[in-house]
């Protein structure tokens, strides 16, 4: 133990009060740069995701200069929309509507979990694209889909091969289901990346949750848009469930973590202690976990 | 004359073609790929016998039939007009050698091996049939296609279409039903006839006992029948049809299931929606399933080996069986907050989806499919 000299001690209680004094300030600071959520509500699946792209073009819309989304929904499983194993086909439709109108070209690149021919279909979204003309990627068959890439930032997971479009587009876009799921508890965003990279496999091995977690914070959406129409509680990801909420909700951030945060309260009262990725976000500082720090604005379609 | 052989030749390339076409599928609809092998009356009647049940729908009955018929009267002329292998054997005729390299016909004594072996239960050597062999060259890689097409194509250039005149058997079949030809046909074989006989009976009676219970039994298509081995005719209609690409040729095992079709699930599952197998098969070693009767059918059941288990030997997070599962049948046993899979054995289907996922690496895959014979229903629905 090193004694402390008097210069020392007045010089580190000087610093230490000249902190404490401009803390008011910080925590002002802090209060301007809350991280807004908005959360739409209403019955009509359409309805709610026009309220929500309306929001998502007075915020910033794509960026300035986005002429190429990537957009990533989720569609691995051979599910109907009713289950809710995938990402409605409705909100997927008006985003693709309002997003192409707004003068972006749109991919949804998807590395499915069952074959993509019956995933895509079951799922709704291979109609709603053709509708719109976009192509849906099936990131399993399609050749040179993947790019490796470091992830400074992460602890266990520290490269991993994304597909190739998500690293290219302008603007990138988050869209899953909110959902039950064995090893995770539950798969809203951050889990959702699972579906962009090709060793999704060795991530259950090295640590689920941290893995998670450290690919959050190299892949950063533009926009996380969760689904939460309607999720299973039980028997996710793929159902089906018999035991299904019906919050009619979409949540919109531009900080994925928070979306996650604010879903899961559908689920659990307090997500950070139940879902492990969550907290090890908020412990890396990935994204706002505590709603106090959030603005979340509620909006009834 | 030459003007009917241009012609003929012109028909028989055509049919060779679309025939290809047909075995290799692609976009076709999958009933296509049963099409080849399900002409061959050969393979209905002796199947038919050996099952003691006519499988076959009308649908699937009458092309069989009419070729049957055509024979009554015409004698070879599916062999020398439309027969794919035929023309395929045919084509180095103009180059052959016209050597014998097989003085002695054997086609009679084979044709009566397959009826004497299926009124006993057993089609044996109905693998020789023209059209199965036809239908394996989509298939080519596995050893039996690979080594008999190219062998007797190879045999042509020396003696012409030696395979067609002095062994298949479904030729022999022809020849014997023409009306006009029977009694000459039969007599003149007589030694052949009892030979068959012999052979086909021995063979019905001593291949079940081979080799029984040596190997782990394979996981089968769903649909496939207790006698799965016996009357399955490698035509490989199955592993074609296949969207995941998860039948395969059986390597080892014993003499009855030799290069018969099993699943393997290194690479897919079989689908939850996925009857395609069940609607190719043309010998009735496959029984049609509806989609529903498909749903409820187990061909296996998993089980887990908890020492591998990322999640029971290793505490991790995985349950990743359970993710893809289709059918809920992984159920959840918590340790803390770790949670650890087990299986439901009435809801397991045994599709693999899980031994397909299951990422446990450290001492190879955690979860496997152990066969299910007789295949059950479970009860429920879709």
């Amino acid at each position: 133990m090193k004694k402390l000299s008097r210069r020392e001690f007045v010089k580190t209680g000087a610093l230490s009060s000249a902190a404490l004094a401009a803390l008011p300030h910080l925590a002002h600071a802090e209060e301007k740069q809350k991280t807004d959520v908005w959360v739409f509500t209403g019955s009509n699946n359409r309805a709610l995701m026009t309220a929500c792209m309306e929001t998502l073009f007075n915020h910033g819309g794509f960026g300035p200069n986005a002429k190429k989304v990537a957009l990533k929904v989720n569609a691995a499983w051979e599910r109907t929309p009713e289950q809710a194993a995938n990402t409605h086909p409705e909100l997927v439709d008006v985003f693709l509507e309002k997003a192409i109108a707004s003068g972006v070209k749109v991919v949804i690149p998807e590395n499915p979990c069952h074959r993509a021919e019956k995933s895509f279909s079951a799922s709704g979204l291979q109609a709603v694209a053709d509708k719109h003309k976009v192509k849906m990627i099936d990131l399993k068959s399609a050749k040179n889909a993947f790019v490796e890439v470091k992830i400074p930032n992460g602890k266990t997971l520290t490269k991993e091969k994304v597909a190739r479009e998500f690293l290219e587009a302008d603007a990138v876009v988050n869209m899953p289901v909110a959902k039950h799921h064995g090893g995770g508890k539950l798969t809203i965003c951050m889990k959702n990346w699972m579906g962009a990279v090709e060793g999704r496999k060795l991530w259950h091995a090295k640590g689920l949750h941290q893995c998670i977690a450290d690919f959050s914070t190299f892949m950063k959406p533009t926009w996380a848009i969760v689904d939460a129409t309607c999720c299973m509680t039980t028997k996710g990801p793929q159902g089906p469930s018999e035991d299904m909420i019906y919050p009619q909700q979409i949540i919109l951030s531009r900080d994925q973590v928070a979306a996650d945060v604010v879903a899961a309260l559908l689920f659990h009262e307090d997500p950070c202690a139940t879902i492990n990725y969550l907290a090890i976000a908020r412990d890396m500082g990935i994204g706002e976990t505590d709603v106090r720090n959030m603005n979340i604005h509620h909006i009834t379609v | 004359m030459a003007k009917l052989n241009g012609l003929k030749f012109v028909v028989r390339l055509l049919i060779l073609a679309a025939a290809l076409f047909f075995v290799i599928g692609g976009p076709l609809p999958v009933w296509m790929e049963r099409l080849i092998p399900a002409l061959s009356p050969l393979t209905l009647f002796a199947e038919s016998i050996a099952q003691r049940s006519w499988y076959a729908g009308l649908f699937w009955s009458l092309p069989p039939l009419a070729v049957l018929v055509l024979a009554v009267f015409k004698g070879r002329f599916f062999c020398q007009w439309i027969c794919p292998l035929g023309t395929l054997y045919n084509l180095p005729q103009k180059m052959s050698l016209k050597k014998k390299v097989l003085p002695l016909r054997l086609n009679a004594a084979v044709f009566w091996t397959i009826i004497s072996a299926s009124i006993l239960g057993l089609p044996a050597l109905l693998v020789l049939d023209p059209l199965s062999t036809f239908n394996r060259i989509g298939t080519w890689t596995a050893w039996i296609p690979g080594l008999l097409v190219p062998l007797f194509f190879l045999l042509s250039f020396f003696q012409p279409q030696v395979w067609c005149t002095h062994l298949c058997p479904l030729g022999y079949g022809f020849d014997l039903v023409n009306f006009k030809n029977t009694k000459r046909v039969f007599r003149r074989d007589r030694r052949q006839f009892l030979t068959g006989l012999g052979i086909g009976g021995a063979a019905a009676v001593i291949l079940p006992g081979i080799g029984k219970n040596k190997t782990t039994p394979s996981v089968l298509p769903p649909g496939a029948t207790e006698q799965f081995s016996e009357t399955c005719t490698r035509c490989y209609a199955c592993l074609s049809a296949c969207p995941s690409g998860i039948i395969q040729v059986k390597k080892g095992g014993s003499l009855n299931e030799l290069a018969m079709p099993e699943l393997c699930f290194d690479g897919g599952a079989c689908e939850e929606s996925c009857n395609r197998c069940s609607q190719v098969c043309p010998t009735g070693a496959i029984r049609r399933l509806s989609d529903g009767k498909k749903w409820r059918t187990q061909i296996g059941v998993a089980k887990v080996k908890k020492g591998k288990c990322l999640a029971w030997a290793d505490n991790e997070y995985c349950m990743v069986c359970d993710e893809y599962c289709p059918y809920n049948a992984i159920e959840t046993i918590w340790r803390g907050d770790i949670a650890c899979p087990v299986v439901n054995t009435d809801l397991c289907r045994g599709c693999g989806a899980c031994e397909n996922a299951c990422p446990a690496f450290r001492a190879g895959k955690a979860i496997f499919v152990h066969s299910l014979q007789p295949q059950q229903t479970i009860k429920g629905t879709v």
